[in-house]
């Protein structure tokens, strides 16, 4: 699953086009748009906005995901319509930094980024300014590692070049002129966020338990722990059939039984 | 290798951190305060960054060198420990560093000089006596060395102290620095091993325990002295037979007579760091046994870890005198890769 976040609904537009996206939640106070795997949102411009925006696209979403940042900012040293993957972001407002872990090939353009909380027309040499980077970057790590949180930005303005003059179709424009870097950066994060969640093995069967015992929310634990167990340490073992065989009927039957298999199963080892 | 290096701004111009950062004339460098802000945050993925580990550049102001456990040692009356790097190269899934570390990036504390000036200190305190200085604690010693220059910092810095005495624990193969200079009595290479099926399920990226025996062959024919840590035992199916394969590898080319010390000790690992480390790798079978826990350390179950530790010592003991051997616990703990 992969969550965009942009500031702007012209920095929105090439990404809903380029995923196919449809708008969704018509009353809800920002603009969301759902595709295959992905989400999008709308915070409107400023920090605090783009952190609600977090939270709010979280709640909305039933599984967690990566998150992608993507919008314009300005810079003195790179050309207008350049990307830049931020390796570190700067609170100017607090004066807090953080830096995004970058656990993936990165062949593109990289470089800190400032979040202002007011428009600027001056340019410090090696920092890009954003208005929005401060807020979505700790908000989305309330939700996810820090390795699938990432801000690319895509240089609109600088001392040559004034943000004054950029209507929504040069927004765009210079966004869907990134588009195949932000593709590819998604791709990255979606492989990196289906690898980090854990698909165990026997889920199918504890449902199926499930269904048919009662177990307490502490016995489901339990339960849950063992088929995880056994099927690391005894891949072979028929857990479904081992357990209708006993006969067991109530819950504390079935995790004993599945005990003494997990302690046979510890005396054989598990590696090597 | 790296192709993003966090610099902290103090280091701006120190020689040795300019030296590193040539290495890697690709990467990008990221300027911070303090390592701290990039090492500690709180929701990093141990996991995902160790695909990929970044390097940090800093200086470690305080707790540079400490003292090692009580009971910890090998033979030495005053033991300490330190710290050059935070982090390995390798990859080894029982290792507890995943579990005390949120961030995978090495950590390289160039401020090696700070790290003399405080043995020097030491060797001051315990006027007379030998002192053991143990490294390798919170990473490998010379997995890295290439680019730290560790080695070649440290080494003449022992030359001129017969009294102290270092130990270097390495998983690596990486000795050129010590064979281009002559022996030192006083600095103890310590080669850590499992049995090679267990190497090859849970240390990734450690050279082959062949390669390593060929290290320490040609360490000993110039004269370093090299001890032996097998450490941690690791449980298996068939743990006397490959530990037997492994005892009888090893003795087959090292000089049993010439080690300076052997040692052993099972798996274990503080409890908070282990359920870490768990939740960090559910899918990892080492993870999924049971463990017994032992004044706050996972261990394994007493029977089991007596086993082994007896079957295992049995073998030394075969090779080397009693009096070269030593027996780690969780209870009086070593510094180990």
């Amino acid at each position: 699953m992969l969550a965009f976040t942009t500031a702007l609904p012209s920095e929105a537009r090439p990404l809903i086009d380029a995923f196919r996206l449809k708008r969704i939640f018509h009353e809800a106070p920002f603009a969301i748009y759902q595709g295959d795997e992905v989400f999008l949102i709308v915070s409107g411009i400023g920090a605090v906005a783009s952190a609600c925006a977090v939270g709010f696209l979280r709640g909305q979403m039933d599984a967690p995901a990566a998150w992608l940042n993507v919008g314009i900012a300005g810079n003195a040293n790179l050309a207008v319509g350049e990307a830049m993957l931020a390796n570190k972001i700067t609170d100017a407002a607090g004066g807090r930094n953080w830096y995004p872990p970058r656990v993936f090939p990165w062949t593109g353009r990289d470089g800190a980024l400032v979040t202002v909380p007011r428009p600027r027309s001056t340019y410090a040499a090696g920092e890009a300014y954003d208005m929005e980077a401060a807020g979505f970057y700790p908000a989305a790590c309330r939700f996810a590692d820090a390795e699938l949180v990432q801000c690319l930005k895509i240089i609109s303005d600088g001392p040559l070049s004034s943000a004054s003059d950029l209507d929504k179709t040069a927004v765009a424009n210079l966004v869907h002129g990134r588009m195949e870097t932000v593709l590819q950066l998604a791709e990255i994060l979606q492989s990196l966020c289906a690898e980090s969640a854990y698909d165990w093995p026997n889920s199918a069967l504890y449902e199926k338990i499930l269904r048919q015992t009662r177990f307490s929310e502490a016995q489901k634990q339990q339960l849950k722990n063992h088929l995880r167990r056994l099927a690391l340490l005894a891949p072979q073992a028929d857990v479904g059939a081992m357990i209708s065989l006993t006969g067991a009927q109530s819950a504390g039957r079935i995790l004993r039984r599945l005990e003494a298999r997990l302690g046979a199963a510890s005396r054989d080892g598990g590696h090597g | 290798m790296v192709d993003l290096i966090y610099r902290e701004s103090a280091l701006r111009g120190d020689a040795r951190a300019e030296s590193v950062l040539r290495r890697f004339p690709k990467a990008s460098v990221v300027e911070c305060e303090r390592y701290g802000e990039v090492f500690n945050p709180k929701a990093q993925n141990f996991r995902l960054q160790k695909k990929r580990p970044a390097l940090i550049l800093a200086r470690k102001h305080r707790r540079r060198v400490l003292p090692a456990p009580p009971g910890y040692g090998v033979g030495g009356a005053h033991n300490y420990y330190f710290s050059h790097m935070l982090n390995c190269v390798y990859d080894c899934r029982y290792c507890f560093l995943q579990g005390m570390f949120r961030s995978a990036h090495y950590v390289l504390f160039v401020n090696f000089e700070s790290f003399q000036r405080d043995m020097d200190a030491l060797l001051a305190r315990h006027a007379g006596g030998p002192v053991w200085f143990f490294s390798g604690y919170d990473c490998d010693s010379l997995a890295l060395d290439g680019m730290s220059g560790f080695a070649d910092a440290f080494l003449p810095f022992f030359a001129g102290r017969p009294r102290a005495f270092l130990e270097l624990r390495t998983k690596s193969t990486q000795v050129s620095a010590l064979l281009r200079r002559t022996a030192l009595p006083n600095v103890v290479t310590a080669f850590s091993f499992t049995p090679g099926e267990i190497s090859r399920a849970l240390e990734h990226g450690v050279p082959s325990i062949a390669k390593r025996i060929k290290a320490i062959a040609r360490l000993q024919r110039n004269g370093w002295p090299v001890a032996l840590r097998f450490d941690p035992l690791m449980d298996s199916a068939d743990f006397r037979g490959s530990y037997a394969r492994l005892f009888d590898a090893v003795f087959a080319v090292v000089d049993a007579g010439a080690l300076h010390s052997v040692s052993l000790g099972a798996f274990r690992m503080p409890r908070n760091f282990y359920k870490n480390t768990a939740r960090l790798f559910p899918d990892e079978p080492l993870f999924a046994r049971a463990y017994a826990t032992a004044g706050g350390v996972t261990v394994y179950p007493p029977q089991t870890e007596r086993a082994m530790v007896d079957f295992c010592a049995d073998k030394i003991l075969r090779h080397v005198p009693a009096q070269k051997f030593f027996h780690n616990t969780a209870a009086a703990d070593a510094p180990g890769v």
